[in-house]
């Protein structure tokens, strides 16, 4: 399409072709694209029939940062080898995020939780026609976590994480709390107010829910909590327990006593077994409406239910995944919607 | 003299000063080579992380330089020496690799969104404006062809969407003004408005293009063909309302895909083929080559289907790659006695690499334990596996949004560089306007990126009421961007421009229009294109505008259409980034890194080549 | 032209048509010319829009003067002093870096490199400004702070020349770590990589600068016995300060405007400056305004909320922030200029 040295009128005749050849394509690259547009299927969280056997459509997921693992897990799995003509959107907005963004709004169907739904979102939800649907699935040991060099420390008093992170004792340094520990300033590192870990520290460990000091820093990311505290040997932070072990050599974990008994370090069978303090239910809510209009999403539910309680959920993710009778009573409750 | 030379010589000032000297340019060599310390730092690092070129083997490293390095090198230092081969090289290897890149990026586009409603764009943007000017040569009124053009294109794409869709929200939101406005009058506001509004669209749908098109074209002279095409204008108008793409996809989805690749991609391909032959050999050449190049291509897809392979790519490929191809080539070598061997060049590299491959395979040497795979390219999102991660999706939204952003600011910014550099005068309100609009340009140039996606935000989000994150809307959004960069670069080519040019085009009577057109445009389109194709890499690395318009950053498949949720290839990057295994964040973004860097160095050295080989 | 053509007029007028046409043509390009207006009238708009419907829940002056940013919190706080104060140290850092390099290649390319170095030189330096900001980041996270904290060993020779010949691996070219109290998000990453990725900015058009002064001035000052220290200095960087200015300022534009690079290296705690120890405001991690609006834009996308609008409040204040700059520049090099 270039022509050669030949100067003049040819020099002319090649930058002309070469216009030409631009504008053609670039007319029908315009006509093209305005043509693409009306194929894309129209709502995003419905899933037609396309047939007996293929299921089509979109599916919405939004929530937590902690869930967020399994939940793509499970979704790249589904619209893959399960049902390739389906597709998934996942998004990372934090499990209070989720709900208040995506999930009471109507654009999603299901929302990750690393924590019960709140009454205030409930009823959120209900005064915009939505009757969430929860099942709990997995379990995750929040784990503590601190610097590898920082050998003052082994084990801590669930009561004396509470202090350090409270607002209103908010100590400085780690003399302030344990005259034994090095008189260095606390650098903190741990869940952005859209996170349902969050929510969960505060209540369970702080003792009242939103209550925090106001001088850590808080992310949406949770592997900067890591990346952080290993960065600093006076630092301080907590993290869901798939973002610990899958580079444990980064930061040391804390082992947790509450009330006098023994120390735990967490890991997934402490968590199980109920002796790890801090071992916490993950949950995802699910848009009745939605569920109801869209087979997919039904078939994506039930996946996602039985996929919960395989041995992938501990081995390449981390968290402790739902034993069999949770399995069943979620398919129960899965059935009863239906 | 002499002696106080020696004294000048031996002098301490002299030799301090001196020192001084070399020292100071040692300090600016210093600094030089930060820079480019930095930039050789910062690919290495990313490269030997994401390639590990340290666990190749040695064999792999002789096999490499065996097949791709030496030969390529050794047709390198051939073709310096001959300039007639360096140019048909040149001319070989766009033709190749271009065709290539624009292929496959168009393949995956195609099959991102499916061929069928581009294909019945193709059929109604193509064939309304070709047969206006098929009118305009046979009636020999050429003059209104220009505005005819773009008023049958914009028509076209009116009427393949269907009037109503534009129409009904339009007429809904004027009667509701006109209620809120005569509701306050005493009389009229009781009076109900008697009017379907049905009807209504459908009569302001047919009849006003039916009603100008008589209008202008009977006026003055009647006669068949004339009534023939008011009879036109009236059926398609009419066909047009609910939208010809209604009509014609039923028919269309009967053809086979590949056939329907073959439609959207080989139109504007082997139109732009017949042209040229036609331009240059005449009619009846032009005509033999397009229908050379059809039957190719369906021999091409042919032999697939009869090895029960997927037609599709090598259809587009064959288009793509092979129509230029084989015209390149061929013409080189009928015509060019000295530079045939050029053409070699680009073969060689393919060949290399071809033939590299097939030795790793069948002897099996150890190559580098590379993150960048085809997996990563071509396969979508694993968030479990680092190894079977792949940012397909993701790379084919980048090309949608880019392309989409290229289609929208190249023709806006062109055209108001053309205004400030041609048309607008120095003096009066208007001159001084053209002085307020450069200011304005210059200061929206260093607005943050992060401003404009508060602006796409408040616009698509807010004003609109689009979803977030639409490949539209990201679109749009990048191309405010980077507007003010195509109107500098577009004003400094047009500026290259001898006013001599222009002097002797108006000294022979043409319009303003006429010399822009024909004279002043050809000789800056390279400069402009540079300018557009160097905002373009820019563009592709933009990341904080597409976050704030909240485009979606862990997306399974790629984007459908224009108006579906988009995906970025560094919005890929930086969620990759926060994942929880930590071998996706040291391997597959280091991958992903060294995919964005190569993408840009390309694109880089195309804006390069275009301003070398022009000016 | 035909002499006469069918509309009967004379050879030399232009039909109604075709200059109705050339009308059009004309009205069309002034409107893609005017479309640029549009845009900064619909920035500005959307801008202060919604900031002023900030402004109504928080004081302009509890945001200009509040030293406590913290928007997501229960109890959210609006001063945006921290993030000003975290974009300034962001600036100060690149400014360091790229200001004296900047003009320190410009100076060695137009005054003392021979024209082949200078072709390949400028392009690779141009190659800087255009990698994309999320690749800055990521080293800048990745690479850069580990090797400030523990410095950075590079082995000189590949695996397979040591394996078989023991003997040639000891060869590794350690360097030491420079900071290594260093958070792993700190400020100091970041300014580096922002400062070298505007290096180019400074370096071009400094150059273009450097070039355009005439040789004359500079045959002037050997002829009255200068060494080439003294032209380079006392009579080159003297006439191209207007442009070697005003490079300066749109390269600080652009640092001020800086966003992944901040993002992904430095962190998220706003905070205010330490003065005394000024070193220590770089090893520890800060939040700039570009950050901050990102972080709002991710967690609150729907757009009631007051965290939301202040997003906006933040952006009319960096536009602010570079409109000024952009009109300082314009004043100093149209008063430096010198017209040759």
């Amino acid at each position: 399409m270039m022509t050669g040295d030949n100067p003049g009128l040819s020099a002319d005749t090649s930058r002309r072709t070469f216009l030409t050849a631009v504008t053609a394509g670039g007319v029908l690259g315009l006509a093209g694209c305005v043509g693409g547009d009306d194929d894309s299927d129209s709502d995003s969280s419905s899933g037609g029939n396309g047939g007996e056997d293929e299921l089509t459509g979109s599916i919405r997921i939004s929530g937590s940062s902690t869930v967020f693992p399994v939940a793509q897990a499970v979704a790249n799995d589904f619209t893959e080898n399960v049902h390739p003509q389906t597709d998934y959107n996942l998004s990372k907005d934090g499990s209070g995020g989720g709900f208040r963004n995506v999930f009471i709004p109507g654009d999603s169907g299901i929302n990750n939780a690393s924590r019960p739904i709140k009454d205030s979102e409930l009823q959120d939800c209900q005064d915009n026609g939505i009757d969430p649907i929860e099942f709990q699935i997995a379990q995750d040991a929040l784990t503590v976590v601190v610097n590898n060099d920082a050998d003052w420390v082994d084990e801590m008093e669930v009561s004396t994480i509470g202090e350090i992170w409270s607002p209103e004792t908010a100590p400085e340094t780690w003399a302030d709390v344990n005259s034994d520990w090095p008189d260095q300033e606390f650098n903190l590192f741990g869940a952005a107010t859209t996170s349902g870990t969050f929510d969960y520290f505060t209540e369970r460990v702080v003792g009242e829910e939103d209550s925090i000091r106001d001088d850590y820093e808080g992310t949406e990311r949770d592997d900067q909590i890591a990346a952080g505290v290993a960065g600093d040997d006076a630092a301080f932070g907590y993290l869901p327990f798939a973002y610990y072990v899958s580079n444990p050599d980064q930061v040391k974990a804390v082992s947790i006593v509450e009330d006098g008994g023994e120390a735990v370090e967490p890991s997934l069978a402490a968590a199980q077994s109920g002796e790890y303090p801090l071992a916490r239910p993950l949950f995802f809510y699910v848009n009745n409406n939605k569920l109801a209009d869209s087979q997919t999403l039904q078939e994506f539910v039930r996946y996602y239910i039985e996929q919960s309680g395989e041995e992938f959920v501990a081995d390449q993710i981390g968290y402790v995944p739902s034993s069999e009778d949770q399995v069943q009573s979620n398919l129960d409750t899965l059935e009863e919607q239906l | 003299m002499a002696t106080e030379s020696e004294t000048l010589h031996q002098s301490r000032r002299f030799r301090l000063s001196h020192i001084k000297g070399k020292l100071f340019e040692a300090v600016l060599v210093v600094a030089t080579l930060v820079g480019l310390v930095a930039l050789v730092m910062l690919f290495g690092f990313m490269f030997v992380d994401a390639v590990s070129p340290g666990s190749a083997s040695a064999e792999w490293y002789l096999l490499f330089f065996a097949t791709l390095v030496g030969p390529m090198s050794a047709f390198t230092l051939y073709s310096r020496r001959h300039p007639a081969v360096r140019g048909a090289n040149a001319r070989a290897s766009a033709a190749v690799f271009g065709g290539l890149a624009l292929s496959l990026a168009a393949f995956v586009v195609l099959r991102a969104m499916s061929p069928y409603g581009p294909l019945t764009y193709v059929i109604t943007v193509g064939g309304l404006p070709l047969s206006v000017v098929a009118y305009g040569r046979y009636t020999e009124e050429t003059y209104f062809i220009g505005p005819a053009v773009v008023l049958a294109t914009l028509l076209a794409i009116v009427w393949t969407l269907g009037s109503e869709v534009l129409l009904s929200p339009i007429l809904d939101a004027t009667f509701e003004l006109g209620v809120q406005l005569l509701g306050g009058l005493p009389v009229l506001g009781s009076v109900p408005v008697p009017v379907d509004r049905g009807h209504t669209v459908t009569a302001i749908a047919v009849g006003v293009p039916t009603l100008v098109a008589a209008s202008s074209l009977l006026r003055r002279r009647r006669s068949t063909d004339r009534l023939l095409v008011v009879l036109a204008v009236f059926a398609l108008s009419t066909a047009g309302t609910t939208g010809l793409n209604g009509l014609l996809r039923p028919y269309l989805e009967t053809v086979p895909a590949w056939m329907a690749y073959g439609g959207v991609i080989g139109t504007p391909v082997i139109g732009t083929l017949a042209l040229v032959v036609s331009r240059r050999r005449g009619l009846r050449s032009g005509v033999v080559a397009a229908g050379a190049a059809v039957v190719g291509t369906a021999l091409v897809a042919v032999v697939a289907l009869t090895l029960s392979v997927d037609p599709r790519l090598l259809v587009v490929l064959s288009l793509g790659v092979g129509v230029p191809t084989v015209y390149v080539v061929g013409r080189t070598v009928l015509t060019d006695r000295d530079g045939q061997v050029g053409v070699v060049g680009p073969f060689v590299i393919i060949g290399g690499i071809l033939l590299g491959a097939y030795i790793d395979q069948s002897l099996s040497v150890t190559g580098p334990d590379t993150w960048v795979t085809p997996t990563l390219l071509v396969e979508s999102w694993d968030g479990l596996f680092p190894t079977e991660a792949g940012a397909y999706p993701s790379t084919v939204g980048s090309v949608m949004i880019v392309g989409l952003m290229a289609l929208m600011a190249f023709p806006v910014g062109t055209g108001a560089a053309i205004y400030l550099e041609e048309y607008a005068p120095d003096s009066g309100w208007q001159g001084k306007l053209a002085g307020v609009i450069e200011l304005n340009i210059a200061n929206l140039a260093g607005v943050p990126s992060v401003v404009y996606g508060l602006l796409g935000l408040a616009l698509f989000q807010n004003v609109l009421d689009f979803a977030p994150g639409l490949v539209f809307s990201a679109s749009a959004t990048l191309g405010f961007l980077i507007l003010p960069i195509v109107i500098v670069s577009a004003q400094e080519a047009l500026r290259s421009v001898p006013d001599s040019l222009r002097e002797a085009s108006y000294g022979m009577g043409a319009s303003r229009w006429q010399t822009v057109r024909s004279v002043v445009l050809p000789e800056a389109v390279p400069g402009i294109l540079t300018g557009t194709i160097l905002a373009l890499g820019r563009a592709i690395g933009e990341t904080a505008p597409l976050i704030v318009i909240a485009v979606a950053t862990a997306t399974s498949s790629a984007p459908e259409g224009l108006f579906s949720s988009g995906a970025a290839l560094p919005l890929r990057l930086f969620s990759a980034s926060a994942n929880f295994d930590p071998a996706y964040r040291t391997g597959v973004v280091a991958a992903l890194a060294i995919v964005l860097l190569v993408l840009m160095l390309t694109m880089n050295a195309i804006a390069i080549i275009i301003r070398n080989r022009y000016q | 032209m035909s002499q006469k053509d069918e509309t009967g007029l004379s050879s030399l007028e232009r039909s109604e048509f075709i200059r109705r046409k050339e009308r059009l043509y004309r009205r069309l390009l002034a409107g893609c010319a005017l479309l640029t207006i549009a845009v900064t009238v619909g920035i500005v708009l959307s801008l202060s829009g919604q900031a002023l419907t900030f402004f109504e829940s928080v004081s302009p002056v509890d945001f200009l003067t509040g030293q406590d940013w913290s928007p997501l919190s229960n109890e959210p706080s609006y001063g945006v002093l921290p993030l000003v104060s975290g974009t300034l140290v962001v600036v100060v850092g690149s400014a360091v870096v790229a200001l004296p390099i900047g003009l320190g290649a410009a100076i060695y390319l137009s005054e003392y490199a021979n024209p082949r170095v200078r072709a390949v030189v400028k392009p690779m330096l141009e190659i800087l400004a255009g990698i994309p900001t999320v690749v800055y980041g990521y080293f800048a996270l990745v690479y850069l702070t580990p090797i400030l904290r523990n410095g950075f060993s590079l082995p000189v020779l590949p695996e397979f020349v040591t394996d078989p010949l023991p003997v040639v691996s000891e060869f590794t070219l350690v360097v030491p770590g420079l900071v290594p109290d260093i958070n792993t998000f700190n400020a100091l990453s970041a300014s580096i990589v922002v400062g070298v990725m505007i290096i180019p900015m400074v370096s071009s058009i400094s150059e273009d600068a450097l070039s355009a002064v005439p040789d004359s001035l500079r045959e002037a000052a050997y002829g009255l016995g200068s060494t080439k220290f003294d032209v380079s200095t006392k009579v080159v960087v003297p006439a191209a300060t207007s442009g070697i200015v005003s490079s300066y300022v749109l390269a600080l534009s652009r640092a001020i405007g800086e966003t992944m690079i901040v993002v992904m290296a430095a962190g998220e705690s706003p905070r205010i400056p330490t003065v005394p120890n000024v070193f220590d405001n770089f090893t520890e991690s800060i939040e700039t305004m570009t950050v901050a609006m990102v972080n709002i834009a991710q967690a609150e996308s729907l757009g009631e909320t007051v965290a939301y609008e202040s997003m906006f409040a933040i952006g009319l204040t960096l536009f602010g922030l570079t409109l000024t700059m952009n009109y300082i520049a314009e004043r100093i090099s149209r008063r430096y200029r010198e017209e040759y």
